[in-house]
This record gives C-alpha cells, sequence and structure tokens, in this order.
C-alpha cells in the first residue's frame, strides 16, 4: 500500500450509523455472535491505548462517512451517549483494495479458521475487489495460496447459510471438511443445523449424517423438512436426552433408513452370533458391507489348556451351526 | 448430443485420412488441452501416436474375477454424457482426442500378440470413451476393422452406445471385429445416458451390422436399479432378442453400477438430477460403492433367466468386476482365476465362432498366465 495522508476530525457519530456501511465485515461477525466483547477495551486497560476509529469521508452528490474500522468502539460510544468521537479520516480517492486492506489488518485476529476466510474473501468479492487482486493480494495475506481453483473452493464455502458457517467455525473445520459440507444444498443444510441444535455433532459425523439423508431424500423424493417431520426422526430429535446418547441414536436411525436391507441382514446376523457364539473363546468377526464371503475367527491362548478348551469350543454342534449359519448370509 | 465447437489436427497428422476429414475447419496445432470435463466434449482434437498405446484394461483387479481384455488407448474422452461416466473424475485432457495413426498402432498390436499366437487376445477401443460415437471415430475404428481382418489370433472389440455405423458396413472385416453396445433399459437411456442412441436406434444399428456379418456383443453394464427394473429389463432383452439372433451374440457381459466416493461427489455436482448415487450402496475394499451385493445377485439372477427365456443361455456369459463369491451365487461355479476366465471365452468362441478362432485354447498355457 503507499504512503497514506491521514487526518483527524471530529465525527458525529449518529451520522455513522445514518449511513450505508460497506466495509461492516465486523458487523457480520457480531450477527454471528462472533464478536469479541472484551477487545478493545481490555487492551486500553493493559496499555493505556485505543485504537482509533477509521472512516473514510466520501462525497457522491453529498458527503457520506463509511467507517472502515471501529465499529464495536462506535456502538459503545453511543451507548455511553458520546456524540463525537475523533476519528483517523483516510482519504477519499485511496483505491478500494487498499481500504480492504485496512479492514484485514484490523479483523486479521479473529479471521482465523476457513470458514471466516471464506466470508471475507465473499465479502471482498461483494464490494467488487476484482479478482486478480483477492487472488494474488488477498489470498496471500490470508495465508492463502493465489489460486483460482482455490478461490473457487473457498467462495463455494462462503455461501453456506452462515448457521453453518458458524458450525464450521467453532468447529474449527478444515477447508476439506467445510468444502464437503458446501457440496449439499443450502435449503437441507439450514434445516439440518437448526433440527440438531441439540445434537453433540462431531466433523466426521456431520458429514455422515448430511450424505446419508441427502441419499435418503433424493431416493424417497422428499423435502428437508418433510424428513425432519417424519415420525420415526422427530422421536429422535424430541427426546429429553443427552447430546450425545441422541446423536448416537439418530445416527443409528439414518443408518437404518439409508441402509433398509444392509441392516435387516445386520440384525439377523447379530442374533444367530449372539445367539451361537458369543461369549466364547474365540471371536468371530466378517466382512460388515456383505462383499467378502470370509469369516475371521480370531483367538489368544497362553498355554496348551487353553488351546485345548478354544478347540473343544470350535468343535462343538453350536459353533458349526452358528459358522453355517453366518455364511449363508455372505 | 452437443455440436462439436473445434477441431484441432497436428501437423504431423494432416496428411493423414482421419486428419483431412475436417480439412477447411480444423485448426493446426497441438491439443487445446481443454480442463474442462464437459467442456472437452465439445473440442476434437486428432493427434500423432505418442507411446504406447496396447495394454491390459486399466480395471484389471486381482480380487475380481476379471475378463483381462486388451485395450487401445486412442481414444480419450467422449462426446456423450453418461452420468455414471467414470472418465469425469479421471480424465485431466478432457479434449475429446484421437490418434490418427491407425498403421503405427496396428504394428504395436501386431508386434506383441504374435509373440503368444496360441492366445486370442480381444482388445477394445473403448477405454477411454465410445469407439464410433461421432465421425471421424467410426472412421478409425473402421481402419481398424480393416487391420485386423488379417491379424489371426486378435478379435477387435467396438463398444457403442451409438448408432454410427455406416462407416463399419461395407468394409472387409472377416469376423473379426465384435460390434458391442452397452445396453439399459428406455428409461436408464433417457435419464442417464445423455446425448447418447436411444434403444431402438441402437438396435436397429445392432441389426444392421449384424446383417452385415459382424459378431455382436451386449454390455448390460451398468445395470442400474430404480423402482420397475425387473420390468424394464425384461422388455429390453425381448426387444433386443427382437432385433438379432442369439446365435450372433458372441459374448454378453453384465455389471452393476459403482464407483469411488470422490466419483460420487463429482455425479452430484455435475447431474444434480440424477439418483443414481442415492440407492443403498456399500463400500467395498476397493474404494468402490456398489449396490449391496444380494441386491446385486437379484438382479443378475434376474437377467440370467430373462436371457434363457430367449434362447440366450449358451452364449458366453460373465460378470464385470465381481468376486468369486458373486459368480458362484450368480452361475453355481466360477473361474478359478483370470487365466481361466480368458481359457472359458476363448474357448467359447473357438467352439461358436471357429472362424473367428483358429487355434484351439490350450487351458494350460491360459491357467499360467500371469497379470
Ligand atoms: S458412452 Fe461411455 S465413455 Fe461415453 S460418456 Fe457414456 S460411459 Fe462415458
Amino acid at each position: 500500500m503507499r504512503g497514506l495522508s491521514f487526518f483527524i476530525e471530529e465525527i458525529d457519530t449518529s451520522e455513522l450509523f445514518a449511513t450505508e456501511q460497506p466495509y461492516a465485515f465486523s458487523l457480520l461477525l457480531k450477527r454471528l455472535g462472533l464478536w469479541d466483547e472484551t477487545w478493545p477495551f481490555n487492551s486500553f486497560q493493559g496499555t493505556g491505548l485505543l485504537s482509533p476509529v477509521l472512516v473514510q469521508k466520501v462525497f457522491n452528490k453529498r458527503e457520506k462517512i463509511l467507517l472502515v474500522d471501529g465499529f464495536k468502539r462506535i456502538e459503545w460510544a453511543r451507548a455511553t451517549q458520546i456524540s463525537t468521537v475523533s476519528c483517523l479520516v483516510i482519504p477519499e480517492d485511496i483505491p478500494l483494495a487498499d481500504v480492504c486492506a485496512l479492514v484485514l489488518a484490523a479483523q486479521k485476529p479473529w479471521i482465523n479458521t476457513p470458514a471466516l476466510k471464506a466470508l471475507f474473501l465473499r465479502f471482498l468479492l461483494n464490494l467488487e475487489v476484482p479478482r486478480e487482486t483477492i487472488l494474488n493480494r488477498f489470498m496471500p495475506l490470508l495465508g492463502l495460496g493465489p489460486a483460482e481453483s482455490l478461490l473457487r473452493k473457498y467462495l463455494k464455502i462462503s455461501a453456506m447459510p452462515e448457521t453453518v458457517l458458524l458450525f464450521c467455525h467453532e468447529k474449527r473445520f478444515s477447508m476439506k471438511r467445510c468444502l464437503n459440507l458446501a457440496h449439499h444444498k443450502k435449503g437441507l443444510l439450514e434445516t439440518f443445523f437448526s433440527r440438531t441444535r441439540g445434537l453433540h455433532l462431531s466433523a466426521s459425523l456431520a458429514e455422515e449424517l448430511l450424505d446419508n439423508i441427502n441419499d435418503i431424500l433424493k431416493r424417497e423424493g422428499m423435502s428437508p423438512e418433510q424428513f425432519f417431520e417424519t415420525i420415526d426422526v422427530r422421536r429422535v430429535l424430541d427426546q429429553n436426552t443427552d447430546a450425545r446418547v441422541k446423536a448416537s441414536s439418530f445416527r443409528e436411525l439414518i443408518r437404518r433408513l439409508k441402509f433398509p436391507v444392509l441392516t435387516e441382514i445386520e440384525k439377523d446376523m447379530n442374533q444367530i452370533h449372539k445367539r451361537l457364539l458369543a461369549g466364547r473363546r474365540f471371536n468371530v468377526n466378517w466382512d460388515r458391507a456383505l462383499e467378502n464371503r470370509q469369516l475371521h475367527i480370531n483367538t489368544a491362548i497362553k498355554d496348551t489348556d487353553e488351546f485345548r478348551s478354544v478347540l473343544y469350543e470350535l468343535q462343538k454342534e453350536e459353533t458349526l451351526k452358528g459358522i453355517e449359519a453366518l455364511l449363508s448370509y455372505l | 448430443m452437443k455440436r462439436l465447437k473445434s477441431v484441432t489436427v497436428h501437423p504431423a497428422v494432416r496428411a493423414s485420412r482421419l486428419g483431412k476429414i475436417f480439412d477447411d475447419q480444423a485448426i493446426p496445432g497441438d491439443s487445446p488441452r481443454i480442463p474442462d470435463y464437459r467442456e472437452g466434449k465439445r473440442h476434437l482434437y486428432i493427434g500423432p501416436k505418442k507411446g504406447k498405446m496396447f495394454h491390459v484394461c486399466a480395471s484389471l483387479d486381482t480380487r475380481y474375477i476379471c475378463c483381462s481384455t486388451h485395450v487401445i488407448s486412442h481414444i480419450s474422452n467422449c462426446p456423450f454424457e453418461c452420468t455414471y461416466c467414470f472418465l469425469q473424475n479421471y480424465l485431466t485432457d478432457t479434449t475429446l482426442s484421437l490418434v490418427a495413426d491407425t498403421g503405427a498402432i496396428l504394428d504395436e498390436i501386431r508386434e506383441k500378440t504374435v509373440l503368444q499366437p496360441w492366445r486370442l487376445f480381444r482388445i477394445g477401443t473403448w477405454e477411454l470413451g465410445d469407439s464410433i460415437a461421432i465421425p471421424p471415430l467410426n472412421q478409425a475404428a473402421a481402419e481398424l476393422v480393416e487391420g485386423f481382418s488379417g491379424m489371426p489370433n486378435c478379435i477387435l472389440k467396438l463398444r457403442t452406445k451409438s448408432a454410427e455405423v455406416e462407416p463399419l458396413l461395407d468394409i472387409d472385416h472377416g469376423r473379426k471385429t465384435v460390434v458391442s453396445w452397452t445396453i439399459n433399459p428406455r428409461q436408464v437411456i433417457t435419464r442417464e445416458e445423455i446425448g447418447t442412441a436411444g434403444l431402438d436406434a441402437r438396435l436397429d444399428a445392432m441389426a444392421r451390422v449384424s446383417s452385415a456379418g459382424y459378431p455382436i456383443g451386449l454390455h448390460f453394464d451398468p445395470m442400474i436399479l430404480f423402482p420397475g427394473w425387473e420390468k424394464a429389463y425384461r422388455q429390453t432383452v425381448q426387444e433386443i432378442f427382437d432385433a438379432v439372433s442369439p446365435e450372433e451374440v458372441i459374448w454378453i457381459s453384465i455389471g452393476s453400477l459403482r464407483f469411488n466416493p470422490e466419483m460420487k461427489k463429482k455425479i452430484e455436482n455435475n447431474y444434480p438430477a440424477s439418483t443414481i448415487t442415492a440407492q443403498e450402496m456399500v463400500l467395498g475394499d476397493d474404494n468402490k460403492f456398489r449396490y449391496l451385493r444380494p441386491i446385486r445377485v437379484d438382479m443378475y439372477r434376474h437377467l440370467l433367466d430373462l436371457l434363457d427365456e430367449h434362447g440366450a443361455g449358451h452364449c458366453f456369459t460373465y460378470l464385470c468386476m465381481e468376486r468369486w463369491n458373486v459368480w458362484h451365487e450368480v452361475f453355481g461355479r466360477y473361474p478359478m482365476s483370470i487365466g481361466h476366465l480368458d481359457f472359458l471365452m476363448a474357448q467359447s468362441v473357438y467352439n461358436r465362432f471357429p472362424e473367428i478362432c483358429a487355434c484351439k485354447p490350450d487351458r494350460q498355457k491360459y491357467l499360467a498366465l500371469e497379470y
């Protein structure tokens, strides 16, 4: 950025609120509940310094004052009935990208996850910062490579509903994880995240559930709203239990709906296992996808007596019956 | 099918027969290297042969009983848009490309196949695209057909979803080329095989090719599950054997829809209206989703019954990318190895089409083949 000549001016706070503020990335963070309420006041308490409020005056028929940095300080001033504030005024002719760089410099400590980086890139695009500039100047400032394909991915992420971006931010999802979520339609994301608020969802679980629900909706020709209103789904989501327990029952239900045949077969096989093969000195496992016709029988022994017992159990009629029954499903 | 937007011909092949087809409209130069899969389908590049083009089918996987077909990779990308096409997750240069040096390709094949004169090589041209979808692909195919007519131990396999058979009809093929169609019911063709010839057009082309003396191959692969699939496949099989005699069908392959997780995302992005990825499918240890095994077995058995009903029970029928246990459930028996299946196919050709396979296949030699 070339050298800027600033000057200081007393600005009426009410003027700032009367104007539409294009650089209000900070207000977006506020809307998401991401304002650090202690800043900059804790910094003031610690150092005695309060960074100045930054504004730009523009003249287009009439004068407008655009707030570049200091949204929280201005809100605080208004709340404490301070009617004028000394502001650093930057020149009107400073290029848009330079103003955005100032916005970024001020907000950077909070733009610390892929979800918020995506939001900031969208903010730049909405301000009509040229794509070339976003790529070559802002992506590196955000710690990202200046690649068009990467920018496209981030913009895809930024198009998700704000509630989902907030979820991604709070869980500190990687770019890839966010992108996996961004793959789903907005309607599904919105309904899913609003209806599963009471569930303890990890990144991978959210992804799995969304993928499976998406498939169920397509297969059944249902809308997300219809799906979340079905009795089975409501019964699980409206339970009055712990968030983890609820998440696990919901996962089970979705799995059953996505894989109706497989879960039936699994149920039968588990019953056979429980009835004829459980509690032995050996374990029997099989390919849960039912692709390989193979049973794995494992045991651990420490002496020959144990070995004899295992052999004895393996040769029991019950064992053979169990093995035969399991194999008939594979 | 959408029209081509550009044709580029490499200067080295401008004088060849295929290079001359678009004479006045062609731009001279190298491949435009289109990165977008769907856009690439609309830009044709005709270029020279670079490196080896003849190899074993890349899908060969020793966990499965594969048919060990050989392929010539002189075509890349395809003007059609099947929603399930694996090319959308495979190609980097997506320009629809064709190698014009048919003579050099034939030389490479001769050089390799002459080393195993006892073996019947089945050689496909569909690994990375449709064999004859548009001119000049079908003209290139015609050149290969003529070349193969003089190769004693090779069969050329053309595979298509088109009806572009005209250039094949009046040439000397010596029965050494099998023209095959991927077959699905109308519902699937309309929804999932975008831009391809409809079933009627495919069957009409099949009948014409059969009348011209070519053996016919049928590929029910990928079979697709949808409400009413049983009835739809029944109707389709009926129509096929109204068009051609089972006696002219040299082999039939059966397989079901499969794709890896990245491909699932690609399909969903490229074809959001398609529901093929939403069925009950499980991820196997080869990282591919397939319909659940009992469902696949039901589908395959149903199709086998239909083939039987229409007098095609004696045509050599095999499964594509399936394990021994699925073979066993479907046929009640299974080949011991990939080499064994190779032998069984050669034996069937020898017994049913002796004019194509002059030499009696030697089981031991096939079993000793290494993959
Ligand atoms: S015809 Fe084959 S190569 Fe062409 S799009 Fe369909 S599946 Fe892909």
